[in-house]
């Protein structure tokens, strides 16, 4: 025979809802919080434009220009030809942040430093390093024969872009 | 009956349900208001349109002019100058929002070279436009 004379009633603020409102809290606040500590990193999206440029500085109409010669023969830098500046701000004066290597043909240009370009292709698992884009092309050279580009830009700025 | 009555026993059964639904109502509305302060944080603007301006400089060829709309992160401003809120010079963008005497804003650098950058903050219909001419 079931007694009936206990009292019982729905609690509300159990300790139990309680405990879960607690997680949900800490979940969401921490996702939410872990999500805007980063920064934005649009290391990537320069690095594409960046070769973009220089493509578009090295070649007209698909054609290997007079400019690329000068910078490939150290005639000029890349500053120089394409109109390029590579100052960062205040606070990383004096530090190069870019590492450009540009190879038509077989002969190979580089600027910026030459330190970054062992730590392209380490990029899982490794933080505060350079962001490396490479990019190929063809253009066709002085004598209308098909000659391979091949660019690969680096970027540091890893206070701007990769350390929160 | 709502409150049943049953065996000389009462039950709350309406008015808990209530008092649930109003607590949970405002423990999620506290989070929908973290998440949009955080969100819209004036730190975060800054970056964003810094760095927004930073990439459209550096894909624009000289002689272009470009209407940026900048209403949102101009709203977020705290008492700058509207001058002194968006300034590029020499290759570097700084966007300044807060208005605090040793803060200088957050800056971000772009490559291309121009030999100028003019860069106004204009209204058009209501909505404020940075405007920049490059040669």
């Amino acid at each position: 025979m079931i007694k009936m004379n206990k009292k019982g009633a729905e609690q509300v603020l159990s300790f139990y809802w309680l405990i879960m409102f607690g997680i949900v809290a800490i979940v969401v606040v921490s996702g939410v919080l872990l999500f805007y500590s980063k920064p934005l990193d649009i290391r990537g999206s320069e690095d594409n434009i960046l070769i973009n440029r220089i493509a578009g500085c090295f070649s007209d109409n698909g054609q290997l220009t007079a400019i690329s010669s000068d910078v490939l023969d150290g005639k000029k830098s890349l500053e120089e030809a394409c109109g390029f500046n590579f100052e960062d701000i205040p606070a990383n004066k004096g530090k190069m942040q870019y590492f450009i290597k540009i190879n038509v043909e077989g002969k190979e240009v580089k600027f910026g430093d030459n330190n970054f370009e062992p730590l392209c292709g380490q990029q899982l698992g490794k933080v505060n390093i350079p962001l490396c884009v490479e990019k190929k092309f063809f253009v066709l050279d002085s004598a209308g024969r098909f000659a391979p580009v091949n660019i690969l830009v680096a970027i540091l700025k890893v206070a701007q872009n990769a350390v929160a | 009956m709502i409150f049943g009555k049953k065996n000389g026993k009462k039950g709350l059964l309406l008015e808990g349900i209530i008092i649930y639904l109003v607590i949970a109502l405002l423990f999620i509305g506290m989070l929908f208001v973290f998440v949009y302060k955080k969100s819209s944080n004036s730190a975060l603007v800054e970056e964003e349109t810094a760095k927004e301006i930073a990439l459209m400089l550096d894909s624009t060829r000289p002689g272009t002019s470009v209407l940026l709309n900048v209403d949102d992160a101009l709203n977020k401003n705290d008492g700058v100058p509207i001058a002194q809120t968006i300034v590029i010079k020499d290759n570097i963008v700084t966007v300044k929002l807060k208005n605090s005497q040793n803060y200088q804003g957050y800056s971000y650098s772009f490559f291309n070279k121009f030999n100028d950058v003019r860069a106004a903050i204009v209204t058009r219909e209501g909505l404020k436009y940075l405007s920049i001419q490059v040669t």
